[in-house]
């Protein structure tokens, strides 16, 4: 099942903002489902307009990432960078591009929080080379992923999409809601009949986690 | 000490406090960083920038606003962030309220409540 909500003029923006919940089966792994989002072949198994999807600067400084994120108090940031993405043209609507921040937020329990924000325009001198597009704008967006068991964890996706130019949200909005239904599906698939790719990750997860784990107990030795 | 004096002790000191406010603010004493308290460095004071490695000068998000607004409309990734979402998720936790912004459950028996913009669909 999954369940949609959205709310109307969040934050001042026209675009709704769109909350999808699902319980999906396989074990939670946080860094295949951001993947999913910003691998440019998983991505395509969900979302058609998809034409480059990747992460132009990753950032290697992590500490520099946790100390500007108050130490922690938001998980242990695990990725951050900026992101470049850039659709197809399709049904008379001209190629979008987004440049945007984003992260992932890793918690002692196996929970996880991925998230984005569009990028300010003044730093449009860091899109790619090439020809411009309007661009389209992600202006919050964050899936919070937590374990229910061994086997099954819960989503929770906010997306508030903009998609530029001068197409009205009421028009934009089933196209969004239709693309981040096919991530559900894709990614329900994905977890539940997992790969070898997903096991790699889950040893790596491990791995992660009882890092994080020994962190934190060293921190409260006394 | 009997009544009267400890008044006027309370009195003298009240006064006191009064005068020392009034200078501090005269002078600009509190908003001077010499003079802040003991509280936490901000995140200002620490800034750092993860992206100079790439030799970018980019102005970063205030990270604790734009948790703060992720956690208004997603009450699991609040939830996860507050250290209560293991073993519950989403059974536990409320949608969006009749006014229509999203709310956070007070109570613990709080449960979701229908909205005319939900749907459900099957995946």
């Amino acid at each position: 099942m999954l369940e949609i909500e959205k709310i109307d003029r969040f934050d001042g923006h026209s675009a709704p903002m769109l909350r999808f919940r699902s319980s999906l089966k396989g074990p939670l792994v946080g860094e295949f489902f951001g993947k999913l989002i910003m691998d440019l072949e998983e991505r395509k198994k969900w979302d058609s307009q998809i034409e480059q999807v990747y992460e132009m600067y990753p950032v290697n400084d992590l500490d520099s990432a946790n100390i500007l994120m108050d130490y922690g108090k938001f998980g242990d940031c695990s990725r951050l960078g900026l992101g470049y993405a850039q659709t197809k043209k399709a049904m008379g609507i001209t190629p979008r591009e987004q440049l945007f921040l984003y992260g992932l937020q890793d918690f002692v329990d196996g929970s996880c929080l991925i998230w984005g924000t569009e990028v300010d325009e003044r730093y449009n001198h860091l899109l790619p080379n090439g020809p411009r597009h309007t661009r389209a704008k992600s202006h919050l967006f964050s899936a919070a992923l937590t374990p229910t068991g061994d086997d099954s964890f819960d989503v929770e996706y906010v997306l508030q999409m903009d998609i530029g130019g001068n197409i009205p949200s009421f028009l934009s909005m089933p196209k969004v809601v239709d693309t981040v239904k096919n991530l559900f599906k894709t990614a329900q698939k994905e977890f539940e009949h997992g790969a070898n790719e997903l096991e790699a990750f889950m040893k790596e997860k491990t791995e992660k986690i009882q890092s994080l784990a020994d962190k934190h107990s060293l921190l409260i030795t006394p | 000490m009997n009544a009267s004096s400890f008044s006027l002790v309370l009195a003298i000191l009240s006064i006191a406090g009064t005068n020392v406010d009034a200078f501090a603010a005269s002078v600009g004493a509190r908003a001077h960083p010499s003079f802040a308290g003991t509280s936490e460095p901000s995140t200002e004071e620490v800034r750092t920038n993860p992206f100079k490695e790439q030799g970018i000068d980019i102005e970063l998000p205030d990270f604790r606003q734009l948790f703060d607004k992720i956690q208004n409309v997603s009450p699991l990734a609040r939830s996860i962030i507050n250290g209560e979402a293991i073993q519950k998720g989403l059974k536990d936790i409320a949608g969006i309220d009749d006014k229509g912004t999203f709310v956070y459950p007070t109570h613990p028996t709080a449960r979701y409540k229908p909205h005319q913009n939900t749907i459900n669909l099957t995946l």
